[in-house]
């Protein structure tokens, strides 16, 4: 007979054999590469180095460091980071608050059509986006039409292609997120202060907005950390010269073959995100446990 | 006052439809007859599906996306299910930590752990295998199954697994024919997410695959990066299909748990 200590070291050891294997050992081996001398970049594939194992050098961090080229890629992360996540905030509250008040029957289907994009590819989004977006593109030819303008606006290869881009990609799970704060509510405490002579209004402000911070403080995380990383929506819908981290790093490995830095980035993405995750914490309001 | 609630509703259906729009046109546009980007009018065509399964570049990656799908859900099932039961059905040091260890991987971005996990896999030899990728997609699956479970683990009646043990049946034993058959909906459900979001990932896939090995999100990325033919909208086409008939099986799996509740 086995002890319970024994049952739950049992129970856990596949997940926690996963996690060592391939988040943990692979995290410190990202920090001992970066500390690694660049190799020689004879040709790609295996047998080509792309480090020199076993040594030890701070050269990637010092150049990251004094580059400028690095600290513009940085900035436009970070830009590209809190733009994002403000506007999938200011779309996606509203929104949610919308599905929230649905009736109960037309849930399902309003839940259908915030997942979907948010499980299938997200490839099939960026290319009717690249379509739709593009100089012939039902945005231009409609705006033309209206005569707002007369030459195609740069849609795409730009920044304003990487924001509408990475907006629609992270968009659902702020939706998700603060949707399902709003269902956790109590509904009865609305109703009181309806009761009570509130107005729609004064009730939302009073009453629903103050208990749903926590979920709203919760999904600006959540979409700032998914901004950060944004790869595919700038590498395919941004310009050349405005690129994120996350592209710089997809350089480096392929494009460059110099892993040691590539790595540096990765960590000094993760760095980053650590301290925007750990800034906003802070001042995070808290669960309204029990009034004052 | 309703003037006000109308222009929000409207903005809100604005909202949820610019999510939809690029889907709904890409698949749109996957019908035309034509080689030019225009949608269909009038004339729909299936010749762009038809290249599509004629070329075995696209139906090798598809057959290759299915198997690491299929991999990538048996192991999260596997270690998703297990950390459940442990974190729900037992009291040990360290549990906390596992819980939040478990979600981990889903809150780092997809480019920082396929790059740490390219040195790996090629120190130890599985680069270049389909194996790699599905183990990689299992870091996303697995949090996906253990949230799913542990949600019918804690929603299940304790009093289930006492019955069992007053009845005589032994801890391995209630596991199998008492707790398993209960949660197994709910397995369900996390299975086929984590089969929909290692079918449609890309980054990871795109640090571990080699030409051998390219799945199907894989060998449509260079083609959005310089052409956008039709092709590519089939191509987009089957694997929006391939998403919304797993997504059936988890609307069908939730509406039963559903009908079973009022038995519990």
């Amino acid at each position: 007979m086995k002890t319970a200590r024994q049952r739950a070291w049992l129970w856990s050891a596949p997940s926690v054999v996963l996690l060592l294997g391939l988040l943990v050992w692979p995290m410190i081996y990202l920090v001992r590469l970066s500390l690694c001398e660049g190799g020689s970049q004879s040709g790609f594939g295996i047998g080509g180095s792309f480090y020199k194992p076993g040594t030890w050098t701070l050269k990637v961090y010092a150049t990251l460091l004094s580059e400028r080229y690095f600290w513009e890629v940085l900035g436009f992360t970070v830009w590209l980071g809190f733009v994002v996540a403000a506007l999938c905030v200011v779309l996606g509250y509203p929104t949610a608050h919308f599905l929230w008040q649905l009736p109960k029957r037309w849930k399902p289907a309003a839940l259908v059509f915030v997942i979907i994009p948010k499980l299938s590819s997200l490839l099939v989004t960026i290319y009717g986006l690249k379509i739709i977006l593009g100089d012939f593109g039902p945005v231009n030819a409609a705006l033309q039409a209206l005569g707002v303008i007369k030459e195609p606006l740069a849609l795409q290869h730009s920044a304003t292609g990487v924001v509408i881009g990475k907006t629609l990609l992270v968009l659902p799970y702020t939706i998700l997120l603060i949707w399902a704060g709003l269902e956790r509510l109590d509904r009865g405490l609305i109703s009181a202060s309806r009761g009570l002579g509130a107005t729609t209004w004064q009730s939302f402000v009073w009453v629903t907005l103050p208990l749903s911070l926590p979920a709203l403080a919760a999904a600006t995380l959540v979409s700032l950390i998914w901004a950060l990383g944004a790869f595919i929506s700038p590498y395919l819908l941004g310009s050349p010269d405005q690129i994120t981290l996350a592209v710089d790093v997809q350089r480096q490995m392929f494009e460059n073959l110099h892993w040691p830095r590539g790595a540096g980035e990765g960590v000094a993405m993760l760095l980053t995100l650590t301290l925007i995750a750990g800034g906003f914490a802070l001042i995070r309001p808290r669960e309204y446990a029990s009034p004052r | 006052m309703n003037l006000h609630k109308s222009i929000l509703s409207t903005f809100c259906l604005l909202v949820l439809a610019s999510l939809m729009w690029p889907i709904v046109y890409a698949m749109w546009m996957s019908f035309t007859p034509g080689e030019m980007l225009l949608p269909p009018k009038g004339v729909w065509s299936l010749r762009w599906y038809e290249a599509f399964f004629a070329r075995s570049e696209w139906t090798d990656s598809l057959y290759h996306s299915l198997s690491v799908g299929g991999l990538a859900t048996a192991i999260s099932l596997v270690c998703g299910t297990t950390a459940a039961v442990a974190v729900t059905r037992h009291q040990f040091p360290g549990r906390q930590i596992l819980q939040s260890a478990v979600m981990l991987p889903l809150f780092i971005p997809a480019l920082v752990l396929a790059m740490a996990l390219l040195p790996v896999m090629r120190t130890i030899g599985l680069w270049g295998s389909l194996v790699s990728v599905a183990l990689a997609h299992s870091l996303w699956g697995m949090p996906l199954v253990f949230q799913a479970v542990k949600g019918a683990l804690e929603d299940m009646d304790p009093n289930l697994d006492l019955a069992a043990h007053g009845l005589g049946a032994g801890g391995t034993q209630t596991f199998f024919m008492v707790t398993l058959p209960t949660i197994l909906p709910a397995i369900g459900v996390g299975g086929l997410l984590a089969f929909i979001v290692s079918f449609n990932e890309l980054v990871m896939a795109l640090f571990l695959c080699t030409p051998a090995i390219e799945t199907l999100p894989k060998v449509i990325w260079p083609n959005l990066r310089y052409t956008l033919s039709p092709l590519v909208a089939a191509a987009s086409g089957v694997a929006v299909l391939v998403t919304v008939l797993l997504l059936v099986g988890v609307w069908l799996l939730l509406g039963r748990r559903r009908e079973e509740t009022p038995i519990r």
